[in-house]
């Protein structure tokens, strides 16, 4: 009698564990396993990209991955197949600078000749403004895009607004348009930086701190730092709210073009060069990276870190790579 | 928790000279081969032990044996043991049993050119130091009701409570920037890992033990740990600001991996107060995950087999001193490292009516 019951606290003891283990077994389907996965992913025109020269990379809210060429238009990529649009199906022109999606979901092509939206499969072109250099929708989905013609102009819904500066010429000409996280916007110009908020503009240049040089590049970081990439320097400028410092780059090179910052899900920076390949700073230590690490060309004109956390970079020649640090 | 292993050995030689109980005859008279799964009822055991560890290789992802000690980066791991057991019945005991654990890792320095300079502009050095309580265990040992003369078979459910904590500390970071009479810049990454899980996990295990003739004991045991749920911890990035370093605390999930060990061992009794053992373990982790790199990564399936070899001496009717020796010999995707380890361990019946003299 004892001997059964005994059994049968047993034999619960081991349906309880069996229920135990069953609830400890969790998914893990889901995960990335690092044995066979590829750090490096390359986009050419081999497996159907447009060109190999890319010129800028956004993400839609579908996360699908735009790319700007410099000779046939832009390639859209949804995770399997790339789709063209160039001139040949309604695309103002074939060089593309600068892609943005506004808050309808359209998207925005700035190319050599005008700007191109891309409404459902219809286009709507804007020739007028000339070569759009940069677009930027911003967190009151207003949009700004860089113009040959008219500076900055600025679309709020009811209409363009032209920011032309009188004051200083160079700041008309504008590489970057960022938005910081304070919702200030910034202009990346040939004369130094504008900052706007609420409608009041802020210069920096050599007169308060600013170290100087065209500005290619902005991007913050984690510590809410702005990070400004500048042509010929051997330093990128961090900007810390209050004072400039110039960050000497460590790739040795004394003159650098940084034309693209951005950062991985392990939070170090990622600086993009003409024609030295990329730098990764993890806030103390940087490391360069070339072909011969695995990056698809040493002209990076642009870097993007898409939804999934993935780094795509875009050569000149060399086409786009999609890359996941952190694995090895 | 040295200081705590110390109050028990104590304690333990204090409780030695107290008075024995009826009950104590039992342990007496039996020598290592001789005792069952699980305790006798009432019995309390206190086992505490100390383990140190030469991590002088390890195992890569083929398999194939990396000496950490030619790169100059072999560390070594001291572990203190405390172990808590009682027989509520002569066939149920319950178990408790905590671990504390401290190495620090030195990995190779690098030196980094960024110019044509002869020195290094660079020296960068990574130590990570790890500390901390182990994850504290609660379990208890069931025997299978048909036990014979040759064959016991127990079952032995239990859960790793993560009591302490397993977020890592700030780093300390330091940097040393060049002067012109020294122009390289130094920079010493120091982290501070905890040795804990961090993850409430559930265990299960059973052993199967079978007497020879001879007084020869085979034992077989498979235990399985799992993880109950996602846990979270921190991941720290650094910014150098001048010469000073800020720190910032990420967090992020993961997932342990599903443990399954398995052991076998041979016991004979040399002499009747001292025995020797010889055994084979092995350990198999597979699945779990991490998102400290900002991506769902599956961890590595890892492997390790141990050879061990030791003894256990009957100091006295309560008191069992023993000592191991244990050599890693394949694995994969782990340290391996070659251990000793000193364990004694205390016997008495607390509640037992002690004898007047």
């Amino acid at each position: 009698m004892i001997a059964k019951k005994i059994n049968g606290v047993v034999s619960f003891l081991f349906l309880l564990l069996v229920c135990i283990l069953l609830i400890g077994c969790k998914e893990t389907w889901d995960t990335i396993d690092p044995e066979n996965f590829k750090t490096w992913e390359y986009f050419t025109t081999q497996n159907g990209l447009g060109s190999d020269s890319v010129t800028a990379l956004a993400e839609d809210d579908q996360g699908n991955i735009w790319v700007g060429t410099i000779n046939n238009g832009v390639s859209k990529y949804d995770g399997k197949e790339w789709i063209i649009y160039n001139e040949e199906n309604g695309l103002l022109n074939d060089t593309v600078w600068s892609i943005a999606q506004d808050g309808n979901g359209f998207m925005w092509i700035g190319t050599n000749e005008g700007l191109s939206i891309l409404v459902d499969d219809t286009w709507q072109h804007f020739a007028e403004f000339g070569c759009i250099y940069a677009i930027l929708n911003d967190y009151h989905d207003h949009m700004w895009i860089s113009t040959e013609n008219y500076a900055v102009l600025e679309w709020d819904f009811q209409g363009w607004r032209i920011w032309y500066d009188k004051e200083c010429e160079w700041c008309n000409y504008v590489n970057v348009l960022f938005e910081d996280r304070e919702r200030n916007i910034w202009f990346g110009t040939w004369g130094g930086l504008k900052k706007i908020t609420n409608n009041r503009i802020t210069y920096y240049n050599t007169d308060n701190g600013f170290p100087g040089g065209i500005v290619w590049s902005m991007y913050q970081d984690h510590w809410g730092n702005i990070w400004i990439g500048v042509s010929w320097a051997s330093f990128v400028v961090r900007y810390d709210n209050r004072n400039f410092e110039a960050i000497t780059l460590a790739n040795g090179f004394q003159l650098n073009l940084i034309t693209s910052i951005s950062s991985d899900n392990e939070d170090n920076l990622w600086f993009g060069e003409n024609d030295m390949g990329a730098i990764k700073y993890n806030g103390s230590l940087m490391k360069a990276y070339t072909v011969k690490n695995g990056l698809p060309g040493n002209l990076i004109t642009t870097i993007l870190k898409d939804k999934e956390g993935y780094l795509w970079f875009g050569t000149m020649g060399g086409g786009a790579a999609r890359y996941m640090p952190g694995l090895n | 928790m040295r200081l705590l292993v110390l109050l028990v050995w104590i304690f333990m030689a204090g409780l030695t000279l107290n008075a024995q109980t009826l009950r104590d005859s039992i342990l007496v008279n039996e020598r290592k081969t001789d005792r069952p799964l699980t305790l006798h009822k009432g019995q309390l055991q206190f086992n505490t032990g100390y383990e140190i560890s030469v991590i002088s290789k390890e195992y890569d992802n083929s398999g194939s044996t990396v000496s950490l000690a030619d790169m100059g980066i072999a560390s070594i791991l001291h572990k203190y043991c405390l172990e808590l057991n009682y027989g509520l019945l002569d066939f149920i005991q319950t178990s408790i049993a905590l671990n504390y654990a401290r190495r620090g890792q030195r990995h190779e320095t690098l030196y980094l050119w960024t110019t044509n300079s002869e020195v290094p502009d660079y020296e960068v050095t990574y130590f990570d130091e790890y500390t901390g309580f182990e994850d504290i265990y609660l379990g208890g040992v069931f025997k299978v009701p048909f036990e014979t003369d040759r064959i016991e078979i127990t079952l032995s459910p239990g859960i790793s409570l993560p009591l302490f904590s397993n977020k890592p500390d700030a780093p300390e970071n330091s940097i040393v920037l060049p002067t012109e009479a020294q122009p390289t810049t130094k920079i010493v990454y120091h982290s501070h890992q905890r040795m804990g899980n961090g993850s409430l996990a559930v265990k299960a295990g059973t052993t199967f033990l079978l007497r020879l003739p001879g007084n020869i004991n085979v034992s077989a045991r498979v235990n399985y740990s799992g993880p109950f749920s996602v846990s979270k911890s921190i991941r720290w990035i650094h910014q150098l600001e001048g010469s000073d370093f800020i720190y910032d605390d990420i967090p992020y999930e993961y997932l342990l991996g599903n443990t399954w060990d398995y052991k076998a061992d041979m016991t004979f009794p040399v002499i009747s107060w001292f025995s020797a053992t010889l055994s084979w373990s092995g350990r198999s982790t597979s699945e779990g995950w991490s998102e400290k790199t900002g991506y769902r990564i599956k961890n590595p399936d890892v492997r390790l087999s141990v050879l061990s070899v030791g003894y256990e001496i009957i100091a006295s009717g309560r008191l069992w001193i023993s000592e191991s020796m244990n050599i890693p010999i394949s694995g994969k995707n782990q340290l391996a490292p070659f251990s000793i380890y000193l364990g004694v361990c205390y016997n008495l019946f607390p509640f037992e009516k002690r004898i007047k003299y």
